[in-house]
């Protein structure tokens, strides 16, 4: 059976239509996991990066000793790919605790957000759907 | 009959150790006492182990027997090492194992429980809980037991030689006891909480929520049931309870085991300085009994017998949290009997242990804004020393009426709000994530018992949180990234140091010839166990430093 060619470019507009239609409604809706925008999360990320991170890493950064590695300059920081980052926060590492469950996603990328954007450190910011 | 046969047999096998050891370190309370009281057999006649936190129950933190001193200390080295888990709060230790029967009894921070034995190091029993706890914390002994924190809000009993849980006490959420060591005396088991809560749903521990006390939990070693209770922070919570909190008790008691009283040193108020809307404390108005307080409880009743707050509403986190020294000295011609105390506050205070009045205090370390009523309503910030983590942080020691003293010099940056702080958790961290390490220090002082006069000083270049502890002529000490040093007792000089493999914030146990000390900071947490003529080799993380002396220094 043959379809008539009319017929078939109309079906085709409306699919087409449709998927666009579905694209354009996802690009438009805000998701609640969206960072605001990243000089935001910075900002947020400076007051929770003093109340849980400083008391080891410092509020310079610099770290103490060989005991609290320094984010300051440090080169994992600033990775392309924050993946390593978002492990140590989130499952620890030697005597560092894992703050999983302590801190909420949106806050845990904050605080990295902040990280990778202090003390002349300078990589992307780390949105709450990057933190699993 | 066989409990008067037992007593009379342990109390001459305690004065037999007594006349025979060689004493360099006084014995400031026999481990076995009266007859009205009773000690539990595995601290009765162990005075040359560690059996309780402090060593014994006057907190003296000096060692009986021990062989190792100034002419040896050199051949100390590294004779085992036992894995701890690392990852909570504080690091992976931050405590006193115990030694009994030639077995070592340490907590991790993660709630696991290993007994070792003292010569080998090699594993006996372990019980893991993995818990997060906060710390500091270790092991109470006694009656067939051991008693440890496994989680914030839970205490438990553990058979001794098997590691088998026999029961378990819950604090309940909203009394957290996340950092405690329980002691045992008189078939009684002390237990205490902090002002904290561990909230709902999830074991995490919230400083100073709202409606938070220290809380003195005398509990029966058989069954965990609580005999008696006595709350640090006034029913009421000073008129908030939503808000305020305090009186957290971190460290164990003194015990007068001839009085029967037990003597605690208790915590600061919360909101530390305050919240927005409510500037210094104003949402806690008047002095916060029993805050900043020596209180002195009775063993059987837990009645108070007296207290002397040292620093009615606290702005800036000056606990009097210390465990409390007992002492005989001689003032004028009497024997007096006395109860030193110490904390964050950055003074030392001798009490008549009768009284509680104030014999003697001495101020320690650097002070400044420390005696601030209030801060600027402005978004300035003050920085007051001691501050957070200053003071007198971690335990004192005492023997042959002298008194060493480890004070941390770090000062911390507060704000009237805490800058508009909306939690006391949240001022909390403010004021802690603002201090900055690397411009502290720490510096022991020796103290004359009976005046309190300094007798000499000795300063180091970081911050330090390893206590003090006294072997025959020498102190132990250790600063924050893991170098122990032994100091002489007549005038603070190194003696000798080494550098461990990684950091600690925690104090050792002695017997014999061996320390045994947590090393919980770094990428392998671990505790260490020093022994003399050993040699093997160490790894050593970072180069060795020299402290500086000051002129004051003897």
């Amino acid at each position: 059976m043959q379809t008539d060619p009319g017929k078939r470019s109309l079906i085709i507009h409306i699919i087409m239509t449709f998927v666009i239609s579905l694209l354009m409604s996802a690009c438009t809706t805000t998701h609640p996991d969206r960072p605001p925008n990243p000089q935001q999360l910075i900002g947020q990320g400076r007051q929770l990066y003093v109340e849980f991170c400083a008391e080891c890493h410092q509020v310079d950064g610099s770290g103490y000793s060989h005991l609290y590695p320094r984010l300051a300059g440090n080169p994992i920081i600033t990775l392309h790919d924050p993946e390593p980052m978002i492990v140590t926060v989130l499952y620890g590492q030697g005597s560092m605790p894992s703050f999983n469950g302590k801190i909420s996603s949106d806050d845990i990328a904050a605080i990295l957000s902040y990280i990778r954007n202090a003390w002349g450190n300078s990589a992307a910011a780390v949105s709450a759907r990057q933190i699993h | 009959m066989r409990s008067y046969m037992r007593r009379l047999v342990t109390l001459s096998m305690v004065l037999f150790s007594v006349l025979s050891v060689r004493v360099y370190a006084q014995q400031a309370t026999p481990l076995t006492q009266a007859d009205t009281f009773d000690v539990p057999p595995e601290i009765a006649g162990h005075e040359q182990e560690w059996p309780l936190g402090n060593h014994d129950y006057a907190n003296t933190r000096a060692a009986v027997g021990a062989t190792i001193n100034a002419a040896n200390v050199n051949t100390l080295g590294l004779a085992w090492t036992a894995e701890l888990k690392g990852g909570a709060e504080w690091g992976g230790a931050a405590g006193n194992p115990l030694i009994v029967d030639g077995v070592v009894y340490f907590e991790d921070l993660n709630a696991n429980i290993s007994a070792v034995d003292f010569k080998t190091g090699k594993l006996v029993w372990k019980k893991s809980y993995s818990n997060k706890i906060f710390g500091p914390s270790g092991p109470g002994i006694g009656y067939g037991k051991l008693f440890v924190l496994t989680r914030l809000d839970r205490y438990a009993a553990l058979d001794l030689k098997s590691g088998d849980e026999l029961w378990t006490y819950d604090t309940g959420i909203e009394v957290t006891a996340g950092a405690f060591q329980p002691s045992v005396f008189d078939h009684q088991v002390y237990l205490a909480t902090q002002a904290a809560s561990s909230g709902k749903g999830r074991i995490i521990w919230h400083s100073y929520k709202g409606g938070s006390s220290g809380v003195v939990l005398a509990t029966d070693p058989e069954t965990g049931k609580v005999r008696w209770q006595w709350q640090v922070v006034e029913d009421g919570f000073w008129g908030n309870p939503e808000i305020n909190s305090g009186g957290g008790l971190w460290y164990p008691a003194a015990i007068d085991t001839q009085r029967g009283v037990t003597y605690w040193g208790t915590g600061n108020p919360s909101p530390i300085p305050g919240l927005k809307g409510y500037p210094n404390g104003s949402s806690r108005p008047g002095p916060n009994l029993y805050t900043n307080s020596l209180v002195a409880l009775d063993h059987r009743s837990g009645k108070m017998r007296w207290y002397n707050q040292v620093k009615p509403h606290d702005l800036f986190n000056l606990d009097f949290q210390i465990s409390p020294i007992l002492a005989t000295v001689k003032i004028g011609s009497q024997d007096t009997d006395i109860v030193i105390g110490a904390g964050k506050n950055g003074v030392v205070y001798g009490f008549d242990r009768g009284t509680g009045q104030t014999l003697w205090k001495t101020p320690v370390g650097d002070h400044k804004n420390d005696e601030l009523s209030a801060l600027p309503l402005t978004d300035e910030t003050i920085w007051v020393a001691p501050g957070a983590w200053g003071g007198v942080e971690t335990p004192m020691a005492y023997a042959d009426g002298v008194l060493y003293v480890p004070t941390v010099n770090l000062p911390s940056p507060y704000n009237a709000t805490a800058y508009d702080a909306e939690t006391p958790e949240q001022a909390l961290n403010r004021s802690e994530g603002g201090t900055i390490l690397k411009d502290g220090n720490f510096e022991v002082d020796a103290l004359d018992g009976a005046t309190g006069r300094v007798l000499w000083q000795q300063k180091f270049d970081r911050v330090g949180f390893g206590g003090v502890t006294v072997v025959n002529d020498l102190i132990f000490t250790a600063s924050l990234d893991g170098v122990i040093y032994a100091l002489s007792r007549t005038d603070g000089h190194v003696v000798w140091q080494w550098q461990a493999p990684g950091g600690t914030n925690a104090w050792p146990a002695v017997a014999g010839d061996t320390i045994i000390w947590p090393i919980g900071i770094g990428p392998h947490p671990m505790v260490v166990a020093l022994r003399l003529q050993t040699h093997h080799p160490t790894p050593t993380p970072e180069q060795q430093r020299t402290p500086v002396k000051t002129p004051e220094g003897g």
